[in-house]
């Protein structure tokens, strides 16, 4: 595999570094949607993400990544075994690409066709789905995904769980991931259904200023120049991110969520008109997650307001003739909120 | 060692040629805009002479997904009894250069894959039972015959470093051949050691700002062309020479606006601040490099048809730089494939090899044994496949819907009803996802009309398009109802069932050959219209004058199409009606 671009070198987009950076530490958060131009480095800074990424025990030898210290129920059906003391492997967590004319039985697993033919077993062949248990799911262009792909993702993404009943099999696995995607929406529309499924989404534009862009030039110029000793530059700055990343999953149950920023959170949904209570769980979870990755001890109002337009911009009721970006509209319901004495 | 006076532009393309050998996937490819020919292939074959790459691999248009990212083999699978990966073009092409051709009628998967290969050097395939991640480092040349309509995906051609533009060119323009493959090999070794300094950065930087290229890719590949053409020229630094060959084949042709050449230069970085107790900022010991005077010089070396070109170009490539042939294209012959179901294959439809392997899997030790007590021996082929183990690919069976408007700007309402017709074009892209219809939009005045928004499905794009709509002049007909069946015609070759909506008051007042007169022009119309109504497209007429008046009602009747008489319609009213009518 070629070397990736480091997290940490990337210039700018911080909206969307952000956005990766706590899903990485709350992947409950339910997935990030990144949408933009061409040219933005969105599919560039997700790729990067991957080598960011902590390490996680898994059971020695399962093929769904199952945690060795879970309890049993959630498991796959190997690893559920009562009997069993699963012997822990320490693998660093997945980032699994689900490219674009992917069919179905390589996402959500198939019979294992060799098998069956050379040997007679009726043996399941894990899809991409159990590949990304317990990571990441990424997918490129996704508003551009077959349609029976997506309805798979779906049903998956929303509890949890792959359920494979084809070919005589009949196999349920864990399947919890964080969905990431990126997109140009010139291209077409995602979606509603899918999107919703996002806890987070970022837009991403080009830098204008001569500034920035010399930086970014210069930066990808000396990677592509020499892939192995542009990492290593930057190898402290990777580490010092990582540990972050992993000392704010391990802080991450301790950080105090203050009853009145619960509240907060409610009116600001209620404000926008957002449907149903995810866009409000996940912008605690999120202001949490944040507040953990900066090594607090409680999330505050500057966490919530950092991180709302992220959590709710995909979640306002469309309007085709409102030219107002949904940004616009997040940010002065944010101000009229806060200006007259809400916090 | 360059002659610049005598066919400049040639050697910008012998230039090219270069380039791409020296540099290879690390630039991307070449976007070729160029028709076939002998131009085009005396290039080719400049390039292979350059690179020594014997001959290239051609990968068309149309080549299927699992050909192109591999999946699996048919022939080998069944010889072995048991599944066996094919490497695709993708993987097989790996360190070598290929060539696209009519890279405008590429899928969008195909452009996809293509582009993934060029970001990464590797593609992973997850089909057909096959899971892989294949080294696949290309250099493309993508070929596109495309009209200003009609080009390559921007997503592609944004990853090509250099674009080189020869519609214009005859066989009398090609020169001398300036480099030899020697000379390649040098520079290669020189590539590394050769210098980019800060100011022809910080140039390069700013006239992409100037010109209005938004991503940073083309800038990045300029900086890479301007080291790899010092090397060409056995220098161990790159001077300004190298910075105007970069503007001219990486920048100037992606340009989307020509920046004003008579104002001042945009001045990139603030001023810094003066204040008086500190100490003057240094001065940099040159003066940066005069950005206005490079773009002068580099345009000043184009042909002048091509910088015409260029200018009226830039407006248009706003909406056409996500070329919509291929899109369309995907749907055409088989539509997507939903899934599998058991049949019988001699009723037509494409077998699906691994499906039905699967359901004859379990059956083998079965059907092996059966074999032996029938016949008394053991069966000499691996595998055993009736009739009922056979699956088809199940494909989409519904056409996709273009929903064509074509709207009447002329005259005083014009505004008015360009704004309705722009609301109703919002509110049915609005719900596409749910219908997954496209839309499009044709304004005629005065003396044309002109398709301002191509099919699409975005509203994001839509809204760009629709963003600035003139309005006023005559109304000439007759050129609306030529273009709306010309729509329809690309359409039906698409597979895609059209509709129009025809917002009017049906005054033609301009004739065909571009007279302004009340007869001609309705003579005209009716003609055009006798020709649209032998076609497949359904109209619909929406009457928007004040006082409806009998010749739009006419016109609907010779379009063989439903009448409607809207003459306050709002945009929801609008979206109603054309649903109502045409659903």
């Amino acid at each position: 595999m070629s070397i990736a671009y480091p997290f940490t070198a990337i210039v700018g987009q911080d909206d969307m570094k952000r956005a990766l950076t706590i899903a990485a530490v709350d992947p409950g958060i339910g997935g990030v949607l990144v949408l933009g131009e061409r040219g933005t480095g969105k599919s560039t800074t997700i790729r990067a993400l991957a080598a960011l990424l902590p390490k996680i025990d898994v059971v020695s030898g399962c093929l769904y990544h199952c945690d060795p210290r879970a309890p049993r129920p959630g498991l796959c059906a190997q690893c559920g075994k009562p009997s069993d003391t699963p012997e822990a492997k320490a693998i660093t967590i997945p980032v699994v690409d689900l490219p674009l004319g992917s069919t179905e039985d390589r996402v959500v697993g198939a019979l294992d066709i060799e098998r069956a033919l050379v040997n007679g077993e009726k043996a399941f062949q894990p899809g991409l789905l159990a590949q990304a248990n317990r990571g990441f799911l990424y997918v490129d262009e996704v508003n551009l995904l077959e349609d029976h792909i997506v309805d798979a993702l779906l049903d998956v993404a929303a509890s949890g769980e792959n359920v494979v009943e084809r070919e005589g099999l009949s196999i349920r696995h864990p399947a919890q991931f964080v969905l990431v995607g990126s997109g140009n929406p010139e291209e077409g529309e995602l979606r509603p259904q899918l999107q919703d499924r996002f806890g987070l989404s970022v837009d991403v534009r080009t830098p204008k200023e001569v500034a920035t862009r010399v930086d970014i030039i210069r930066l990808r110029e000396a990677f592509d120049r020499d892939r192995t000793a542009f990492r290593k530059k930057w190898a402290r700055k990777e580490s010092a991110l990582r540990r972050k990343i992993q000392s704010a999953r391990e802080a991450l149950e301790d950080v105090d969520t203050p009853a009145a920023l619960l509240e907060t959170a409610a009116r600001l949904c209620l404000a926008l008109g957002t449907d149903g209570l995810r866009g409000e769980l996940t912008l605690v979870r999120s202001a949490r997650a944040l507040a953990a990755l900066e090594g607090k001890k409680v999330a505050t109002l500057e966490h919530l307001k950092a991180i709302a337009p992220a959590v709710l911009r995909h979640r306002l009721r469309r309007d085709p003739l409102d030219e107002s970006s949904a940004d616009s509209r997040v940010e002065r319901v944010i101000t009229d909120l806060f200006s007259d004495g809400g916090d | 060692m360059v002659a610049t006076e005598a066919g400049p532009f040639w050697a910008d393309a012998e230039w090219a040629a270069a380039l791409l050998a020296l540099m290879g996937p690390e630039m991307g490819g070449v976007h070729l805009r160029a028709p076939p020919g002998p131009v085009r292939d005396y290039w080719l074959d400049r390039y292979l002479q350059l690179s020594g790459q014997e001959r290239l691999r051609k990968i068309p248009a149309n080549i299927p997904e699992g050909r192109l990212l591999g999946g699996i083999d048919l022939g080998a699978t069944l010889q072995h009894g048991k599944p066996i990966a094919e490497t695709g073009m993708l993987g097989e092409c790996d360190e070598q250069t290929v060539i696209v051709a009519m890279a405008e009628r590429l899928p969008r998967n195909t452009v996809h894959h293509l582009c993934t290969a060029l970001d990464h050097g590797a593609i992973t395939v997850a089909r057909d039972g096959i899971e892989a991640t294949t080294p696949s480092r290309i250099a493309l040349i993508a070929c596109d015959e495309g009209t200003e309509e009609e080009c390559a995906h921007g997503a592609l051609t944004d990853r090509l470093g250099i674009t080189l533009d020869m519609t214009a060119l005859g066989i009398h323009d090609v020169d001398d051949e300036v480099f030899k493959r020697a000379e390649i090999k040098g520079a290669g070794n020189r590539m590394t050691a050769v210098t980019l300094g800060e100011e022809h950065l910080t140039a390069l930087a700013t006239l992409a700002t100037s010109l209005g290229i938004d991503s940073p890719r083309a800038t990045l590949a300029a900086a890479k062309v301007a080291r790899a053409s010092a090397a060409l020229r056995s220098s161990l630094a790159v001077e300004e020479e190298d910075v105007a060959r970069a503007l001219r084949l990486c920048l100037l042709p992606k340009a989307q606006q020509l920046p004003e050449m008579t104002e001042p230069p945009p001045e990139p970085e603030t001023e810094p601040e003066q204040t008086e107790d500190s100490e003057p900022p240094p001065m940099p010991e040159q003066p940066p490099p005069d950005e206005e005077r490079l773009l002068e010089a580099a345009l000043a070396q184009l042909p002048a048809d091509l910088l015409a070109q260029l200018q009226t170009r830039s407006a248009r490539l706003r909406q056409s730089s996500t070329g919509t042939a291929g899109e369309q294209h995907r749907h055409q012959q088989r539509g997507r494939p939903t899934g599998v179901f058991r049949g019988d294959h001699r009723r037509g439809g494409r077998v699906n090899i691994l499906a039905t392997l699967r359901a004859a899997a379990p059956w083998q030790p079965l059907r092996r044994r059966e074999h032996t007590e029938h016949n008394g021996n053991p069966p000499t082929s691996h595998l055993h496949i009736r009739r009922d183990d056979i699956h088809l690919t199940r494909f989409q069976q519904r056409r996709e819907t273009l929903t064509l408007f074509v709207v009447d700007a002329s005259g005083s309402a014009a505004l008015q009803r360009l704004a309705e017709a722009k609301g109703a074009v919002e509110l049915l892209l609005a719900d596409c996802y749910v219908r997954r219809d496209q839309v499009a939009l044709i304004a005629f005045r005065d003396e044309q009309a002109e398709l301002l928004l191509p099919p699409t499905r975005s509203l994001v794009r839509a809204k760009k398009a629709l963003a600035a709509l003139p309005g006023g002049g005559a109304t000439p007909m007759a050129a609306a109802l030529d273009l709306t069946r010309d729509m329809a015609e690309r359409a039906a070759k698409q597979g895609t069932t059209m509709q129009y909506v025809l917002l009017t008051d049906g005054a033609a007042n301009v004739a065909r050959d571009g007279t302004r007169s009340r007869e001609a022009g309705t003579a005209d119309a009716l003609v055009a219209a006798r020709a649209l109504a032998r076609g497949a497209a359904n109209g619909l007429v929406i009457d928007t004058a004040q006082r409806p008046q009998p010749r739009a009602k006419e016109l609907a009747k010779t379009l063989r199409g439903t009448y409607l008489a809207l003459p306050q319609a709002d945009a929801s009213t609008l979206n109603r009606a054309i649903r109502a009518t045409t659903s």
